[in-house]
């Protein structure tokens, strides 16, 4: 559906990617996650279009045509709209632009929006609702969200989840999202990417994640593990290790323990910070 | 084969988080012991691929591959524009717990093992129950 | 997007003229009341349209991304499916059209208010607006927001038209298009008056720099994307600031250079005392000869007039600039103005006589029936006390004085010449300072004459002329073709048909005018219109004696002069005489060039011909005015005067042109040249570098 080669990118004076690559394919889920500053909504502007790379390509498949943007559903983290607009006005605006002849405004309905009202007037929760309606209603091949969920009410929140899996439903959409609270979007996507330093530390399908990463809890040093993060207590050690195998630890007098995708995150973050 | 539409009996989906079997397979397996402990019969409609990725927050393709697995399993079958049904193939069921228990047995056995504990001790302590009982 | 753009570029257009409007009407009320001026809303839209305008097309440019910028919508614009060009297309497609809708109003405006007619060609004018609005909007991709942003793309606005104006006009126009040596004048100058009067090739290369800066921001624009929003990298002009300023810091003084290094064809001639009347071709003003103190003179009225009035301690210099009089003081340099003309009169003339200086203004005022007349009046000015006094001397209601007739230190004569079938004239006694009406002598000596000889009866009294206090001459004359009667009228009551009628050849003379000055004790002249085949006969004769010394003047062979020249029919006019008691006068032909004689002894010299008009740099001057009162046969020539000792005709020239931008901003500025021809041989003087003035 989307893919990238070679890409480089600058901010400023800083490089933000060096010869990154990444392919995604159609209707595939795909979280993308990793400390902040690692540049996760740099690569997602990249997909959007809202950025150009410096050098490298980005190629989008067939499904999204001549006109990539057009099946393109990019939500950012700034969420940017006509402030001045109402919301009546910026469905209009957004309906011509992007050819949709009925709009769908159950998502408003639910959130119990004025579409007389204008959108500087709403909250930041009914903000991210409303652009969402936008997006979806053009009901996009593409869609790449960047990290909007974690700061609006629960109810919200649960409307917005909703509306995407009704979107997935219809199976003809790839989704990429960047989130860092993975609560309740976790059985969303199909497969996880972490970025680390501005390059990929981990691509994995999520159903083969949670064999790959375990926790190795010892009472000695155990050399030689492919860890990517390691902690040390008074009383024991700690290797999140990765890829792990069962091999790694026979005869080894330690335990194993399952990670969640919070867990894992955190670990290769902390890696990052170690 | 009879499709009893009003009712769509439900089965427990507890997914786990932690757990480092794949979501897909969590569904198979609950759906496959519902099967097993005859709370979903022959002919009962199961939930849509949209009612259970609303209802558990998962990826509707993650829904769809655990039940066009399973129906390539044989458990269920769909037709178009209804629905997912159940099929009971008493062979294939049969066979199937067979698999389930012997699978759970080896793994207990392994598990006792781990302890240190061997298979006679095993024996003892199971007559010793057994016994009790 | 287009509709979106239409209603936002609406917005701002909207929100503009409904400022500018209220703008408008609040400076017109303002200034209405405060100052108390005949003004009309007409006057201040007319001085502020044309800014107003530009201003309009700079905002419509510079507010091209202005919502995107202030609500943080560019990342959702440049997420929409439109292509780059699309949104440019759209953006700048419904600015444009708000800026025809402007220009629209503008032509309904001046179509239907002659005063508001485009000043401008108008597609040098539509031009311009375009060049404003496309740079504008290439500038308009800047990293600030709102009002803020108006201001930084305005700053670096001006400084790349200012950049483009300056360097253009160096390195181009200075070079290519100035044939003869420049004109000294200050940059400002230079720009304001040289450049401006042909502000074609300079706006056309404008608006190609435009359409160069707006192709730059296309390209740049397509590869803008969300991180690097200025379309114009202007940032990295900045940088260069400092050589910049070096850079016009040394162009200016490569200016100066030309400018000074040049001669200027510019004239200076010594007035009296310390004092220069300076003129560069744009300006005459008088500065002290230290270099120190000026005064821009304002020419837009009929000419310029030297007086000296002696008094026991020295003389005091006055000098009339066809509007104002001005009371010069040599070495302490001051300049008063102790006269000034009403701005909606007309100077009919100016007379020195036994220290006193008559004006003679007429003008347009209503009556109390609203009726527009053209009333005159008469003013003294007494030299020693500076002191004025105004008659009001209206011969006839709606007919003004036009001129005086004769004074002899006794008395002014103010007719009006228009008709004379009342014959009204008055007299205004210098001594009394009272006006009396002399039209009883006139109307009785008209019955008289037509008593007297009956052949006459039928004639009409077209001119008459006060030779003396006490002799007047009335030139009679039946039809247009028909000869030309001359009789003389003296103040004992005798009227006889003067003499020296014999010696005109009566049947090819169509008009005849009469003229007579007194220049000396002993003699006066009396000069006529030729015929195509005879020499202008100039008669000299002798007042005293009332009895006529025939003189018949140098031939035209001998002064080189050329016979066919006298096919005219407009008069002679004395200038003056100078030291040496030669009289100076001079005659305006058909083709409005002037012919200057002086009478030397009894000789009848040629001195030069000034053309009519002048070309300087591809303008036409004129060096007559176009008063139709300057033609007039009694009316001495305003462009000259004659200063004891030393003679001088200024002939200041109109230009043709009129300047629509010095008209713009100085409605009541005309351009001029000054050329000034010293006696005794009419020498056209070379000024040297002259400074000009700030006001």
């Amino acid at each position: 559906m989307i893919r990238i080669k070679n890409l480089n990118y600058w901010f400023g004076s800083k490089r933000v990617f060096e010869n990154f690559s990444l392919e995604i394919r159609e209707n595939e889920a795909v979280l993308i996650t990793g400390s902040n500053g690692a540049g996760k909504t740099t690569l997602l502007r990249l997909m959007a279009g809202v950025f150009f790379p410096d050098s490298g390509t980005i190629e989008y498949g067939q499904a999204l045509g001549k006109n990539p943007k057009a099946g393109i559903g990019f939500i950012s983290d700034q969420i940017s709209l006509y402030q001045s607009m109402s919301l009546q006005e910026a469905i209009d605006f957004h309906c011509q632009v992007h050819h949709i002849k009925e709009f769908d405004a159950a998502m408003l309905a639910e959130a119990k929006l004025d579409r007389r009202k204008k959108i500087k007037d709403l909250s930041v929760g009914q903000k991210l609702i409303f652009h969402l309606s936008l997006v979806l209603s053009a009901r996009p091949r593409l869609l790449l969200l960047d990290e909007v969920l974690h700061a609006i009410d629960p109810y919200l929140r649960e409307i917005c989840i909703r509306y995407v899996l009704e979107l997935l439903t219809l199976g003809r959409t790839t989704l990429v999202m960047i989130n860092l609270n993975y609560y309740d979007i976790e059985y969303i996507p199909q497969r996880v990417i972490i970025l680390r330093n501005n390059a990929i530390a981990l691509d994995q399908p999520m159903d083969s994640l949670k064999d790959k990463v375990k926790k190795i809890v010892s009472k000695v040093e155990i050399p030689g593990l492919p860890t990517f993060h390691e902690r040390q207590f008074t009383d024991c050690f700690e290797y999140f290790v990765y890829p792990f195998e069962k091999s790694i630890v026979k005869n080894i007098d330690c335990e194993v323990f399952d990670l969640n995708l919070n867990d894992i995150v955190t670990a290769f973050i902390g890696g990052e910070y170690a | 084969m009879q499709m009893n539409k009003s009712e769509t009996q439900s089965f427990e989906l507890n997914l786990n988080v932690k757990s480092a079997v794949p979501i897909f397979e969590q569904i198979k397996n609950a759906i496959k012991t519902a099967i097993f402990l005859k709370k979903l019969n022959e002919g009962h409609q199961l939930p849509s691929i949209r009612d259970l990725a609303l209802k558990h927050k998962i990826n509707p393709m993650t829904a769809l591959k655990a039940y066009s697995l399973l129906e390539i399993e044989g458990f269920l079958y769909s037709r178009r524009g209804s629905g997912f049904f159940v099929h009971v193939d008493r062979e294939k069921v049969k066979k199937e717990k067979q698999g389930v228990f012997e699978k759970e047995v080896k793994e207990f056995i392994e598990k006792i093992n781990d302890l240190g504990y061997s298979v006679s001790d095993l024996k003892n302590e199971l007559e010793k129950r057994l016994k009790g009982k | 997007m287009l509709k979106k753009e239409f209603k936002e570029a609406g917005k701002v257009f909207s929100y503009y003229c409904g400022f500018s409007m209220a703008l408008t009407v609040l400076a017109y009320l303002v200034i209405k009341l405060t100052f108390d001026q005949k003004l009309s809303l007409l006057d201040i839209v007319e001085l502020f349209i044309h800014p107003a305008m530009l201003l309009l097309a700079f905002i419509l440019g510079a507010s091209l991304f202005a919502r995107e910028k202030t609500e943080g919508a560019f990342e959702y614009l440049y997420s929409l499916p439109l292509s780059r060009g699309k949104v440019i297309a759209c953006k700048i497609l419904t600015r444009l059209f708000y800026l025809l809708v402007m220009l629209g109003i503008y032509t309904l405006l001046a179509l239907n208010t002659p005063s508001l007619k485009p000043l401008f060609k108008f597609p040098v004018l539509v031009s311009l607006y375009f060049s404003v609005f496309l740079i504008a909007a290439s500038l308009s991709l800047n990293r600030r927001k709102g009002a803020a942003s108006v201001f930084q793309s305005l700053f670096h606005f001006t400084w790349i038209s200012a950049a483009f104006f300056y360097f253009f006009y160096l390195a181009v126009y200075w070079q290519f298009t100035l044939k003869d040596q420049p004109r000294y004048f200050k940059s400002e100058n230079v720009f304001s008056k040289i450049v401006l009067e042909q502000p074609y090739g300079l706006i056309a290369s404008y608006f190609f720099l435009s359409l160069l800066l707006f192709a730059v921001f296309l390209f740049r624009f397509k590869r803008t994307d969300l991180k690097n929003q200025g379309a114009l990298p202007i940032w990295k002009f900045i940088r260069f600031a400092p050589i910049s300023i070096l850079v016009f810091i040394f162009a200016f003084f490569i200016q100066e250079y030309c400018l000074h290094g040049t001669k200027s064809p510019v004239f200076k001639y010594e007035l009296a005392g310390n004092l220069l009347l300076q003129s560069n071709g744009y300006d005459l003003f008088i500065h002290a000869s230290d270099g120190r103190r000026h005064l821009n003179l304002d020419l837009s009225g009929q000419g310029c007039h030297l007086f000296f009035h002696q008094e026991p301690k020295g003389k005091k210099y006055f000098l009339w600039t066809g509007l104002d009089l001005y009371r010069l003081e040599t070495g302490a340099y001051t300049v008063n103005k102790i006269y000034a003309i009403s701005s909606r009169d007309e100077l009919l003339f100016i007379k020195k006589s036994s220290g006193k200086l008559y004006i003679g203004e007429a003008g347009w005022s209503r009556t109390d029936k609203k009726q527009l007349i053209y009333k005159s009046k008469l003013v003294t000015i007494d030299l020693k006390t500076e002191k004025y006094l105004t008659h009001d001397v209206n011969l006839h209601e709606a007919k003004p004085i036009f001129l005086y007739t004769r004074d002899d230190n006794q008395g002014l004569c103010l007719s009006d010449i228009l008709t004379y079938d009342n014959g009204f004239i008055r007299s205004l006694d210098l001594k009394t300072g009272k006006v009396v009406s002399t039209d009883m002598k006139l109307n009785l000596a008209i019955e008289a004459i037509k008593l007297k000889y009956p052949a006459f009866a039928n004639y009409n009294l077209t001119q008459v002329q006060h030779v003396s206090r006490n002799r007047v001459m009335l030139g009679l004359k039946k039809s247009l073709n028909a000869p030309y009667i001359i009789f003389e009228i003296f103040d004992n009551g005798n009227i006889s048909p003067w003499p020296q009628s014999k010696y005109f050849p009566w049947t090819e003379v169509d008009t005849y005018y009469l003229f007579t000055k007194i220049s000396r004790d002993d003699v006066f002249l009396e000069a006529s219109s030729i015929t195509p085949k005879s020499l202008a006969p100039i008669f000299v004769s002798d007042f005293k004696e009332h009895g006529y010394a025939q003189f018949v003047a140098r031939t035209r062979n001998e002064s080189g002069y050329n016979n066919n020249e006298y096919n005219f029919n407009l008069p002679f006019c004395i200038i003056g005489s100078d030291q040496n008691s030669d009289i100076y006068f001079f005659h305006t032909k058909k083709d409005m060039s002037t012919t200057f004689f002086k009478i030397q002894g009894s000789d009848l010299i040629f001195i030069k011909e000034i053309p009519h008009s002048v070309s300087i740099n591809d303008h036409q001057y004129i060096l007559n005015s176009t008063s139709y009162l300057d033609f007039h046969y009694l009316q001495p020539d305003p462009n000259s005067f004659f200063t004891s000792g030393s003679g001088m005709v200024i002939k200041y020239g109109r230009s043709l042109d009129r300047n629509p931008i010095l008209k713009l901003f100085r409605p009541w500025t005309k351009n001029y040249v000054v050329k000034v021809f010293a006696f005794p041989e009419l020498k056209e003087l070379d000024f040297g570098d002259i400074r000009l003035i700030n006001e």
